[in-house]
Protein backbone atom coordinates (compact mmCIF):
# COMPACT_ATOMS: atom_id res chain seq x y z
CA UNK A 1 0.00 0.00 0.00
CA UNK A 2 1.39 3.36 -0.95
CA UNK A 3 0.61 6.38 1.16
CA UNK A 4 1.35 9.82 -0.25
CA UNK A 5 3.28 12.09 2.06
CA UNK A 6 2.15 15.67 2.58
CA UNK A 7 5.26 16.83 0.70
CA UNK A 8 4.31 14.76 -2.37
CA UNK A 9 0.75 16.13 -2.30
CA UNK A 10 1.98 19.72 -1.80
CA UNK A 11 4.34 19.29 -4.77
CA UNK A 12 1.48 17.99 -6.89
CA UNK A 13 -0.75 20.93 -5.92
CA UNK A 14 2.08 23.38 -6.65
CA UNK A 15 2.65 21.72 -10.03
CA UNK A 16 -1.06 21.94 -10.85
CA UNK A 17 -1.15 25.66 -9.94
CA UNK A 18 1.95 26.31 -12.07
CA UNK A 19 0.38 24.47 -14.98
CA UNK A 20 -2.84 26.41 -14.54
CA UNK A 21 -0.98 29.75 -14.41
CA UNK A 22 1.07 28.84 -17.48
CA UNK A 23 -2.02 27.95 -19.50
CA UNK A 24 -3.70 31.26 -18.53
CA UNK A 25 -0.64 33.30 -19.52
CA UNK A 26 -0.18 31.27 -22.73
CA UNK A 27 -3.83 31.98 -23.54
CA UNK A 28 -3.22 35.70 -22.95
CA UNK A 29 0.01 35.78 -24.98
CA UNK A 30 -1.53 33.97 -27.93
CA UNK A 31 -4.67 36.13 -27.97
CA UNK A 32 -2.77 39.43 -27.92
CA UNK A 33 -1.24 39.31 -31.43
CA UNK A 34 -4.44 37.70 -32.74
CA UNK A 35 -6.32 40.80 -31.53
CA UNK A 36 -4.20 43.11 -33.68
CA UNK A 37 -4.42 40.88 -36.76
CA UNK A 38 -8.21 40.53 -36.45
CA UNK A 39 -8.65 44.24 -35.87
CA UNK A 40 -6.68 45.36 -38.92
CA UNK A 41 -8.35 42.78 -41.16
CA UNK A 42 -11.80 43.98 -40.08
CA UNK A 43 -10.72 47.62 -40.58
CA UNK A 44 -9.54 46.78 -44.11
CA UNK A 45 -12.76 44.87 -44.86
CA UNK A 46 -14.85 47.85 -43.80
CA UNK A 47 -12.80 50.38 -45.75
CA UNK A 48 -12.83 48.17 -48.89
CA UNK A 49 -16.49 47.18 -48.57
CA UNK A 50 -17.42 48.77 -51.92
CA UNK A 51 -14.17 47.83 -53.65
CA UNK A 52 -14.17 46.35 -57.16
CA UNK A 53 -11.16 44.25 -56.18
CA UNK A 54 -13.03 41.01 -55.51
CA UNK A 55 -9.76 39.15 -54.93
CA UNK A 56 -8.69 41.52 -52.17
CA UNK A 57 -12.06 41.38 -50.38
CA UNK A 58 -12.11 37.59 -50.66
CA UNK A 59 -8.55 37.31 -49.29
CA UNK A 60 -9.39 39.57 -46.35
CA UNK A 61 -12.56 37.57 -45.60
CA UNK A 62 -10.50 34.38 -45.60
CA UNK A 63 -7.96 35.85 -43.17
CA UNK A 64 -10.82 37.02 -40.91
CA UNK A 65 -12.34 33.53 -40.95
CA UNK A 66 -9.02 31.86 -40.15
CA UNK A 67 -8.34 34.26 -37.29
CA UNK A 68 -11.77 33.40 -35.84
CA UNK A 69 -10.85 29.72 -36.13
CA UNK A 70 -7.52 30.34 -34.39
CA UNK A 71 -9.26 32.24 -31.58
CA UNK A 72 -11.63 29.30 -31.10
CA UNK A 73 -8.73 26.83 -30.90
CA UNK A 74 -7.00 28.95 -28.25
CA UNK A 75 -10.28 29.19 -26.33
CA UNK A 76 -10.84 25.42 -26.52
CA UNK A 77 -7.37 24.73 -25.06
CA UNK A 78 -8.17 27.06 -22.19
CA UNK A 79 -11.52 25.33 -21.65
CA UNK A 80 -9.76 21.96 -21.35
CA UNK A 81 -7.62 23.36 -18.53
CA UNK A 82 -10.62 24.91 -16.80
CA UNK A 83 -12.44 21.58 -16.98
CA UNK A 84 -9.45 19.75 -15.49
CA UNK A 85 -9.22 22.18 -12.58
CA UNK A 86 -12.99 22.04 -12.08
CA UNK A 87 -13.37 25.76 -12.79
CA UNK A 88 -15.50 25.94 -15.93
CA UNK A 89 -17.99 28.64 -14.92
CA UNK A 90 -21.63 28.67 -16.08
CA UNK A 91 -23.71 31.85 -16.49
CA UNK A 92 -27.26 30.52 -16.62
CA UNK A 93 -30.24 32.37 -18.01
CA UNK A 94 -33.69 31.45 -19.27
CA UNK A 95 -33.92 31.37 -23.06
CA UNK A 96 -35.65 29.57 -25.94
CA UNK A 97 -33.43 26.73 -27.19
CA UNK A 98 -35.28 26.59 -30.53
CA UNK A 99 -34.40 30.26 -31.18
CA UNK A 100 -30.75 29.55 -30.43
CA UNK A 101 -30.76 26.54 -32.78
CA UNK A 102 -32.27 28.70 -35.56
CA UNK A 103 -29.69 31.47 -35.08
CA UNK A 104 -26.78 29.02 -34.92
CA UNK A 105 -28.00 27.17 -38.01
CA UNK A 106 -27.96 30.43 -39.98
CA UNK A 107 -24.46 31.25 -38.74
CA UNK A 108 -23.20 27.75 -39.63
CA UNK A 109 -24.84 27.91 -43.08
CA UNK A 110 -23.04 31.20 -43.75
CA UNK A 111 -19.70 29.90 -42.47
CA UNK A 112 -19.94 26.59 -44.37
CA UNK A 113 -21.62 27.16 -47.75
CA UNK A 114 -20.50 23.68 -48.95
CA UNK A 115 -23.25 22.02 -46.91
CA UNK A 116 -26.99 22.60 -46.62
CA UNK A 117 -28.22 22.88 -43.02
CA UNK A 118 -31.83 21.67 -42.70
CA UNK A 119 -33.94 22.19 -39.59
CA UNK A 120 -36.29 19.19 -39.76
CA UNK A 121 -38.07 19.91 -36.48
CA UNK A 122 -37.75 22.79 -34.01
CA UNK A 123 -40.14 22.41 -31.05
CA UNK A 124 -40.50 25.31 -28.65
CA UNK A 125 -38.21 24.58 -25.66
CA UNK A 126 -37.60 26.95 -22.76
CA UNK A 127 -34.40 26.14 -20.86
CA UNK A 128 -32.34 27.58 -18.02
CA UNK A 129 -28.74 27.22 -19.18
CA UNK A 130 -25.55 29.03 -20.14
CA UNK A 131 -26.56 30.29 -23.58
CA UNK A 132 -23.00 30.90 -24.74
CA UNK A 133 -21.92 27.39 -23.71
CA UNK A 134 -24.94 25.71 -25.34
CA UNK A 135 -24.12 27.71 -28.48
CA UNK A 136 -20.59 26.31 -28.17
CA UNK A 137 -22.04 22.78 -28.05
CA UNK A 138 -24.16 23.41 -31.15
CA UNK A 139 -21.26 24.96 -33.08
CA UNK A 140 -18.97 22.04 -32.15
CA UNK A 141 -21.52 19.44 -33.23
CA UNK A 142 -22.38 21.25 -36.47
CA UNK A 143 -18.70 21.79 -37.28
CA UNK A 144 -17.93 18.10 -36.71
CA UNK A 145 -20.94 17.01 -38.79
CA UNK A 146 -19.70 19.09 -41.72
CA UNK A 147 -16.02 18.24 -41.24
CA UNK A 148 -16.64 14.49 -41.21
CA UNK A 149 -18.92 14.48 -44.25
CA UNK A 150 -16.63 15.82 -46.98
CA UNK A 151 -18.30 13.80 -49.74
CA UNK A 152 -21.92 14.61 -48.88
CA UNK A 153 -23.50 18.02 -48.54
CA UNK A 154 -26.32 17.91 -46.03
CA UNK A 155 -26.59 18.22 -42.26
CA UNK A 156 -29.89 18.12 -40.37
CA UNK A 157 -31.00 19.23 -36.92
CA UNK A 158 -34.06 18.27 -34.87
CA UNK A 159 -35.24 19.85 -31.63
CA UNK A 160 -37.82 17.78 -29.75
CA UNK A 161 -39.76 18.80 -26.68
CA UNK A 162 -39.95 15.56 -24.65
CA UNK A 163 -42.11 17.02 -21.80
CA UNK A 164 -39.30 17.40 -19.20
CA UNK A 165 -36.32 17.58 -21.52
CA UNK A 166 -35.27 19.02 -24.84
CA UNK A 167 -33.55 16.60 -27.20
CA UNK A 168 -31.39 18.15 -29.90
CA UNK A 169 -30.01 15.88 -32.63
CA UNK A 170 -27.49 16.94 -35.25
CA UNK A 171 -27.11 14.38 -38.01
CA UNK A 172 -24.79 13.93 -40.96
CA UNK A 173 -24.35 11.33 -43.69
CA UNK A 174 -20.58 11.26 -43.52
CA UNK A 175 -17.89 8.74 -42.63
CA UNK A 176 -19.56 7.48 -39.44
CA UNK A 177 -17.96 6.00 -36.30
CA UNK A 178 -17.42 2.32 -35.39
CA UNK A 179 -19.31 1.11 -32.32
CA UNK A 180 -16.20 0.54 -30.18
CA UNK A 181 -15.34 4.27 -30.45
CA UNK A 182 -18.78 5.61 -29.50
CA UNK A 183 -17.78 6.24 -25.87
CA UNK A 184 -14.09 6.95 -26.47
CA UNK A 185 -14.68 9.93 -28.77
CA UNK A 186 -15.79 11.97 -25.74
CA UNK A 187 -12.42 11.41 -24.02
CA UNK A 188 -9.88 14.21 -23.87
CA UNK A 189 -7.50 14.25 -26.86
CA UNK A 190 -9.00 11.02 -28.24
CA UNK A 191 -8.88 10.76 -32.00
CA UNK A 192 -10.27 7.79 -33.88
CA UNK A 193 -7.39 5.64 -35.11
CA UNK A 194 -8.54 4.77 -38.63
CA UNK A 195 -6.42 5.60 -41.67
CA UNK A 196 -9.10 7.89 -43.08
CA UNK A 197 -9.92 9.49 -39.74
CA UNK A 198 -6.31 10.55 -39.21
CA UNK A 199 -6.43 12.67 -42.35
CA UNK A 200 -8.85 15.06 -40.65
CA UNK A 201 -7.44 18.02 -38.68
CA UNK A 202 -8.19 18.67 -35.00
CA UNK A 203 -6.88 18.37 -31.43
CA UNK A 204 -9.48 15.85 -30.29
CA UNK A 205 -10.88 18.12 -27.55
CA UNK A 206 -14.17 19.38 -29.05
CA UNK A 207 -16.37 16.49 -27.91
CA UNK A 208 -14.62 16.36 -24.52
CA UNK A 209 -15.62 19.98 -23.96
CA UNK A 210 -19.15 19.33 -25.25
CA UNK A 211 -19.57 16.39 -22.85
CA UNK A 212 -18.35 18.47 -19.90
CA UNK A 213 -20.68 21.34 -20.72
CA UNK A 214 -23.63 18.92 -20.83
CA UNK A 215 -22.59 17.27 -17.57
CA UNK A 216 -22.31 20.67 -15.88
CA UNK A 217 -25.92 21.25 -16.97
CA UNK A 218 -26.97 17.83 -15.61
CA UNK A 219 -27.64 16.87 -19.21
CA UNK A 220 -26.38 14.07 -21.43
CA UNK A 221 -24.88 13.57 -24.85
CA UNK A 222 -24.60 10.42 -26.93
CA UNK A 223 -24.02 9.27 -30.50
CA UNK A 224 -25.69 6.76 -32.80
CA UNK A 225 -23.54 5.93 -35.75
CA UNK A 226 -22.29 3.25 -38.10
CA UNK A 227 -19.06 3.35 -40.05
CA UNK A 228 -19.71 4.68 -43.53
CA UNK A 229 -23.31 5.65 -42.73
CA UNK A 230 -23.04 8.95 -40.92
CA UNK A 231 -23.56 9.99 -37.28
CA UNK A 232 -26.30 11.48 -35.15
CA UNK A 233 -25.21 13.32 -32.00
CA UNK A 234 -28.00 13.98 -29.49
CA UNK A 235 -27.86 16.08 -26.35
CA UNK A 236 -30.50 16.27 -23.69
CA UNK A 237 -31.18 19.38 -21.58
CA UNK A 238 -33.79 19.83 -18.86
CA UNK A 239 -36.65 22.18 -19.68
CA UNK A 240 -37.31 25.16 -17.45
CA UNK A 241 -40.49 24.69 -15.41
CA UNK B 1 0.03 71.69 -26.50
CA UNK B 2 -3.27 69.78 -26.61
CA UNK B 3 -6.18 72.01 -25.71
CA UNK B 4 -9.09 70.39 -27.48
CA UNK B 5 -11.34 68.10 -25.46
CA UNK B 6 -11.35 64.57 -26.82
CA UNK B 7 -13.88 61.74 -26.84
CA UNK B 8 -11.59 58.81 -26.03
CA UNK B 9 -8.09 58.37 -24.63
CA UNK B 10 -6.59 54.95 -25.46
CA UNK B 11 -3.99 53.44 -23.11
CA UNK B 12 -2.36 50.13 -24.09
CA UNK B 13 1.27 49.08 -23.68
CA UNK B 14 1.15 47.22 -27.01
CA UNK B 15 1.90 50.03 -29.50
CA UNK B 16 0.39 48.19 -32.51
CA UNK B 17 -2.85 47.44 -30.71
CA UNK B 18 -2.95 50.94 -29.26
CA UNK B 19 -2.68 52.43 -32.76
CA UNK B 20 -5.28 49.96 -34.08
CA UNK B 21 -7.86 51.01 -31.48
CA UNK B 22 -7.15 54.69 -32.12
CA UNK B 23 -7.58 54.08 -35.88
CA UNK B 24 -10.86 52.19 -35.39
CA UNK B 25 -12.28 54.97 -33.23
CA UNK B 26 -11.18 57.69 -35.67
CA UNK B 27 -12.75 55.62 -38.48
CA UNK B 28 -15.99 55.90 -36.49
CA UNK B 29 -15.61 59.70 -36.45
CA UNK B 30 -14.41 60.15 -32.88
CA UNK B 31 -11.76 62.54 -31.52
CA UNK B 32 -9.09 60.23 -30.08
CA UNK B 33 -5.58 60.28 -28.61
CA UNK B 34 -3.42 57.32 -27.64
CA UNK B 35 -0.63 56.61 -25.11
CA UNK B 36 1.34 53.45 -24.40
CA UNK B 37 2.29 54.04 -20.79
CA UNK B 38 0.51 55.69 -17.88
CA UNK B 39 3.42 57.90 -16.74
CA UNK B 40 1.75 61.20 -17.65
CA UNK B 41 -1.83 59.92 -17.55
CA UNK B 42 -3.09 62.30 -14.89
CA UNK B 43 -1.76 65.38 -16.67
CA UNK B 44 -3.24 64.21 -19.95
CA UNK B 45 -6.63 63.53 -18.38
CA UNK B 46 -6.66 67.06 -16.96
CA UNK B 47 -5.71 68.56 -20.31
CA UNK B 48 -7.76 66.43 -22.73
CA UNK B 49 -10.79 65.69 -20.52
CA UNK B 50 -11.81 62.52 -22.40
CA UNK B 51 -15.33 61.20 -21.93
CA UNK B 52 -14.00 57.66 -22.06
CA UNK B 53 -10.69 56.11 -21.01
CA UNK B 54 -10.03 52.84 -22.87
CA UNK B 55 -7.37 51.01 -20.89
CA UNK B 56 -5.60 47.65 -21.01
CA UNK B 57 -5.55 45.69 -17.74
CA UNK B 58 -1.87 44.69 -17.81
CA UNK B 59 0.40 47.65 -18.59
CA UNK B 60 3.99 46.32 -18.38
CA UNK B 61 4.75 47.08 -14.76
CA UNK B 62 1.49 48.79 -13.85
CA UNK B 63 -1.85 47.18 -13.07
CA UNK B 64 -4.66 48.97 -14.93
CA UNK B 65 -7.11 47.96 -12.21
CA UNK B 66 -5.24 50.07 -9.64
CA UNK B 67 -5.39 53.05 -12.00
CA UNK B 68 -9.11 52.45 -12.53
CA UNK B 69 -9.86 52.24 -8.81
CA UNK B 70 -7.87 55.42 -8.16
CA UNK B 71 -9.53 57.42 -10.98
CA UNK B 72 -12.98 56.35 -9.80
CA UNK B 73 -12.17 57.57 -6.29
CA UNK B 74 -11.04 61.06 -7.39
CA UNK B 75 -13.56 63.86 -7.78
CA UNK B 76 -11.96 65.19 -10.96
CA UNK B 77 -12.15 61.84 -12.80
CA UNK B 78 -14.86 59.72 -11.22
CA UNK B 79 -17.47 60.63 -13.81
CA UNK B 80 -15.26 59.70 -16.74
CA UNK B 81 -16.27 56.32 -18.18
CA UNK B 82 -13.61 53.63 -18.12
CA UNK B 83 -13.64 50.58 -20.37
CA UNK B 84 -10.98 48.02 -19.68
CA UNK B 85 -9.73 45.41 -22.11
CA UNK B 86 -7.72 42.26 -21.67
CA UNK B 87 -6.93 38.86 -23.16
CA UNK B 88 -6.55 37.37 -19.67
CA UNK B 89 -9.22 34.70 -19.08
CA UNK B 90 -10.23 35.91 -15.60
CA UNK B 91 -10.15 39.62 -16.37
CA UNK B 92 -13.80 40.59 -16.73
CA UNK B 93 -14.90 40.14 -13.15
CA UNK B 94 -11.65 41.61 -11.79
CA UNK B 95 -11.94 44.75 -13.90
CA UNK B 96 -15.59 45.36 -13.05
CA UNK B 97 -14.79 44.94 -9.35
CA UNK B 98 -12.03 47.55 -9.78
CA UNK B 99 -14.68 50.02 -10.93
CA UNK B 100 -14.59 49.74 -14.72
CA UNK B 101 -17.85 50.77 -16.42
CA UNK B 102 -17.45 48.10 -19.07
CA UNK B 103 -15.08 45.38 -20.19
CA UNK B 104 -14.05 43.95 -23.57
CA UNK B 105 -12.19 40.68 -24.02
CA UNK B 106 -9.45 40.32 -26.60
CA UNK B 107 -9.58 39.49 -29.44
CA UNK B 108 -12.68 41.53 -30.18
CA UNK B 109 -14.99 42.14 -33.08
CA UNK B 110 -14.71 45.71 -34.41
CA UNK B 111 -18.48 46.29 -34.40
CA UNK B 112 -18.79 45.13 -30.79
CA UNK B 113 -15.84 47.36 -29.80
CA UNK B 114 -17.35 50.42 -31.45
CA UNK B 115 -20.80 49.59 -30.05
CA UNK B 116 -19.49 49.50 -26.50
CA UNK B 117 -17.65 52.82 -26.87
CA UNK B 118 -20.76 54.38 -28.42
CA UNK B 119 -22.85 53.16 -25.46
CA UNK B 120 -20.46 54.72 -22.97
CA UNK B 121 -20.44 58.02 -24.87
CA UNK B 122 -24.24 58.01 -25.15
CA UNK B 123 -24.67 57.38 -21.42
CA UNK B 124 -22.30 60.27 -20.73
CA UNK B 125 -24.44 62.59 -22.89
Amino acid sequence: MWVGTSTDIDDMKKHELQKDDFIKMANHELKTPVTTIKGYVQMLLKSHKSSDDVGLVSALSTVDKQVTKLTKLIGDLLDVTKIETGSLPLNKEIFMLDDLVSETSVHIQTAFPTHKVHILRNDSCKVNADKERINQVLVNLFTNAIKYSPFTNEVTVLVKNEINHAHVTIKDTGIGIVAEDHHKIFDRFYRVAGKDEKTFPGFGIGLFIVKEIMQRHNGKIWVTSEKGKGSAFTFMLALDK
Amino acid sequence: MHKEKIDVLVLDDDPDLCMLMETMLKFAGLNVKRITNPTHLHDLLKELKPDVLLMDMLLSGVDGRDICTHLKSEGATNEMKIMMISAHPDAREKCLVAGADDFLGKPFDMDIFLGKIHNLLTVKV
